[in-house]
């Protein structure tokens, strides 16, 4: 028996293990992937706007740029949407029916797979984005760095409004009636009391949702435009580093080609990490 | 008899040593028990007068209720309370728990509009002013409120909670309104020495009699008509308790104070009127001294030699 | 002392029921998306399905009819072996935590999960892609399960382990105080108790994964055939939806709402299911 109790503990062990095997042999496998585009193209890998696998030229900045704006514009777009979930849901209507109606469809944004957002925009939404670009007098393309990024913001409202009404509703009702008690209204009360008390949690919030931006593939690959240049203006198409992948990935028959890609990919596998990592940081100590 | 001016004198002895203040607090509490040794003889001499209400005249009055109900969903809590408090003094409200005390004070704050499933009915006149047809909020502002568990605003310094009031409600102050806002009511709560150098840091590092005690200065600040106190000091230690006590009897002088306790002890020292409620209903309310001796209800003197809650 | 002015009570009543509105607004106005999608996906999918789209393989482009048989089956494959593959090591891994949760390793592990939960999908494929397809020399169901499964262990570990956990201690020590060894105590008394919590983490990162086209894109491939063993390419639903979407042909396209209706109904059905499941214990 005691043989065998050890021998368990041994593969329970081993199981857990696992974790830390799988991020540490990630980032190895990645690591060692990049080095012949390393070899190739040095530093300018990480400042160069220049990306042409016919000149086996290979900067990541295009993608790198399109991510952090794609993922920055849809945060600042879905802002106002998620802190307005979280406050009507965990605060304003907080205990009702409707409420855990709304929260559930909310998580149901979360679940749509993000191959059918991707194909409701391609023949609902960017038609109404030609119509608008025409209307303005730009070149209707549909596709594009805003079109990808209203999908986007659209997309990550779920993960920041559904914690967002959870650190809400966890602020602690002796303190919501102290200041309802000194005669204050319900605005006054969220503005004063409620949001400053939540407020690292709601940060924390914006943080998973911008990590959530940031590894988002499908449905930016199909309406960002694909296109590898900086963004000249808000409707250019342009490209992230997710999509980058996507793309060319199976088409990347060089060695090099191949290479730098992979480094995009570890480029991408490291902000996600840390973004995801000071979310977590920043909610643990709103919590404790 | 237990002598009449009990109240003054222990707030003579405010100034003196503490341990002899809680020494009479104790003296006191010891003579309260014999009073079922007294009963045969009050029996016979029971009061007539079971509600002091009209005997405060309109201008004595600051806060008048009429036919009070209050239902939870179905349930009736409070059932036709008519109490008038006066504009001098402290009133005590006590019962055995669940008699709905802490639901009057609520109701008078009108925090029960919190709740959807709680109605009230009934007419609140304030002063001359109707408050029912007025919006919570403005009556709110007028009424201050101290709860249970000490609850300054954790986001907010000690500065700042003196001050929640006129944040909250949008009301601008220049700097040097808001410094003697500050003083003075920091001072009236006795908390001005305990924290005029850490008066911008966060109030979480008080002990809790400080937090209520705050909590009071930040009610104070608002220049309230009333101010109600639910069982303020149950969640302290008895220390913390003299000590607001002691506070409540110093202000009363300026401010009619209306207190829900659990504690016939409190009441009896602090208070000048004592309301009894029972099962929702109020049985009793008279001035202390003479319910504390001849309670004119059967279940008031019950509920004083602890036989129920 | 200075004469206090109160605030018009009326002005501030007024500023509450604009805030009211528009966050009542707003709310309103981010839920128009998805019933819009919701919309337009049935509409569009429901004249898509019959018994032929549903039995018959993806047809070439700019002809007429086509199905997703292939595609159904690639994705029942690769989601159930990525389940099996995942579920004992994560349920082993959860374990190990609950029981160990005070020793740096289990803190290292916990930190662990949430970095690979914070992987991006695409990148999952990659090293999946570098991992068992390059070595292989071939696109494979084996590769896709892989990589579905790596997205799957992390969400099983911290279901499990916060499952455990809510099994009071009680219940634990009475077993070991009956003389049972530690892994009849975990065999016999904890693991029954945590099934339905651990089933329900399991079939939520299934969900997950059976919808996302990102890790099978450089994995299984895809493949307008049936597939008939783990090391051949296969399609599953989410990838065809991606590669019909993007293709001018209007029978693809066709095609692509029809499977993101059979795809979005499963994945609403299966959350509202384990959503009940799990409320009513």
């Amino acid at each position: 028996m005691q043989v065998k109790d050890t021998f368990f503990r041994i593969i329970l062990l081993i199981a857990a293990c696992f974790a830390p095997v799988l991020i540490i042999g990630s980032l190895l496998t990645l690591s060692s992937g990049f080095i012949p585009a390393f070899n190739e193209t040095g530093l300018s890998f990480f400042w160069s706007a220049t990306w042409d696998p016919q000149t086996r030229e290979f900067g990541g900045v295009v993608f790198l740029v399109g991510t952090i704006a794609t993922s920055v514009l849809a945060l600042i777009l879905s802002f106002p949407f998620s802190i307005a979930i979280s406050i009507f849901t965990g605060e304003i209507i907080h205990g009702t029916r409707l409420a855990s109606i709304i929260a559930n469809l909310v998580e149901i944004i979360s679940a749509i797979p993000s191959v059918v957002i991707g194909l409701w925009a391609i023949f609902v939404f960017i038609p109404i984005m030609q119509q608008l670009q025409i209307l303005i007098g730009a070149i209707p393309y549909g596709t594009g760095f805003l079109t990808a990024t209203i999908v986007l913001a659209f997309m990550i409202i779920p993960f920041s409004a559904t914690l967002g009404r959870e650190v809400i509703t966890l602020v602690p009702t002796h303190i919501k009636e102290a200041a309802y008690a000194m005669g204050a209204t319900r605005f006054e009360v969220i503005r004063y009391v409620i949001l400053p008390y939540a407020r690292s949690g709601i940060i924390g919030g914006f943080l998973i949702s911008t990590a959530r931006a940031f590894g988002e593939t499908m449905a930016v690959t199909m309406l960002i435009g694909n296109v590898n240049h900086l963004p000249t203006h808000i409707l250019s198409p342009t490209n992230t580093m997710a999509s980058i992948i996507a793309n060319e990935f199976a088409e990347a028959t060089d060695n090099v080609y191949y290479a730098a890609l992979i480094g995009i990919g570890l480029l991408l596998l490291i902000s996600s990490i840390v973004l995801s990592y000071l979310a977590r940081r920043i909610i643990k100590h709103f919590i404790l | 008899m237990i002598e009449t001016s009990t109240p003054n004198k222990l707030s003579n002895l405010n100034k003196k040593d503490p341990s002899q203040k809680q020494a009479a607090v104790f003296h006191k509490m010891k003579r309260l028990k014999p009073l079922s040794i007294r009963k045969p003889s009050i029996a016979k001499k029971r009061p007539q007068i079971k509600n002091i209400s009209q005997q405060f005249s309109h201008a004595e009055t600051i806060l008048s209720i009429t036919d009070l109900c209050v239902y939870f969903s179905a349930t009736k809590v409070l059932k036709n309370i008519n109490i008038n408090f006066p504009k001098k003094g402290l009133v005590a409200i006590m019962g055995p728990s669940g008699c709905g005390k802490s639901t009057l004070i609520r109701a008078i704050n009108r925090m029960h509009e919190l709740d959807q499933s709680t109605n009230v009915t009934g007419k609140l006149m304030l002063g001359n002013q109707d408050i029912t047809t007025l919006p919570a909020m403005a009556v709110r502002q007028r009424i201050g409120m101290v709860f249970q568990r000490p609850n300054p605003f954790p986001n907010m310094t000690i500065f700042q909670n003196v001050l929640s009031g006129y944040i909250l409600t949008g009301m601008r102050l220049n700097k040097k309104q808001k410094n003697e806002i500050v003083i003075e009511n920091l001072k009236k709560a006795f908390l001005w020495d305990e924290v005029k150098d850490r008066l911008h840091e966060r109030g979480t590092f008080l002990s809790g009699g400080q937090q209520q005690r705050l909590c009071i200065a930040r009610s104070l600040a608002m220049q309230v008509d009333v101010l109600l106190l639910d069982e303020p000091t149950s969640a302290l230690d008895p220390i913390a308790t003299t000590r607001i006590e002691n506070l409540l009897q110093t202000l009363k002088k300026e401010i009619p104070i209306i207190m829900v306790t659990h504690n016939t002890a409190q009441a009896s020292r602090i208070s000048d009127y004592t309301a009894f409620l029972y099962l929702g209903e109020l049985i009793e309310y008279n001035k202390t001294k003479i319910m504390f001796t001849v309670p004119s209800d059967k279940r008031t003197e019950a509920y004083l030699m602890g036989r129920f809650g | 002392m200075f004469a206090l002015q109160r605030n018009a009570t009326r002005y501030r009543i007024i500023k509450n029921h604009i805030f009211n509105g528009i966050v009542l607004f707003f709310t309103v106005l981010a839920l128009v998306p998805l019933f819009l999608i919701v919309y337009h996906v049935v509409k569009m999918g429901i004249p898509a399905i019959d018994w032929d789209f549903l039995t018959t393989t993806e047809a070439p482009p700019d002809t007429e009819g086509g199905g997703i048989v292939n595609s159904i089956v690639g994705t029942v494959a690769i989601t159930f072996l990525a389940t099996f593959i995942a579920t004992p090591f994560a349920i082993a891994a959860g374990t190990y935590i609950a029981f160990n949760r005070k020793k740096k390793l289990s803190e290292w592990v916990y930190l662990s999960c949430s970095a690979l939960q914070s992987i991006p999908a695409i990148v999952v494929g990659l090293i999946i892609y570098i991992w068992i397809v390059a070595p292989m020399g071939r696109f494979s169901i084996l590769a896709g399960s892989v990589a579905c499964a790596f997205m799957m262990f992390p969400i099983i570990i911290i279901s499990t382990v916060e499952v455990i956990s809510l099994i009071s201690n009680e219940v634990i020590e009475a077993a070991f105080a009956m003389g049972a060894s530690f892994f009849k105590t975990i065999m016999k008394v904890v693991l029954p108790i945590a099934t339905p919590g651990i089933a329900a983490g399991i079939i939520i990162a299934l969900a997950r994964v059976t919808g996302e086209a990102a890790p099978i894109l450089f994995t299984a491939f895809g493949n307008p055939f049936i597939p008939t063993t783990v090391t051949d390419p296969a399609s599953t639903l989410p990838l065809t939806i991606y590669k019909f979407a993007i293709s001018p042909y209007e029978n693809w396209q066709e095609t692509a709402w029809g499977a993101s209706f059979i795809l979005l109904l499963f994945i609403i059905v299966v959350n509202f299911t384990t959503k009940l499941l799990t409320k009513k214990r």
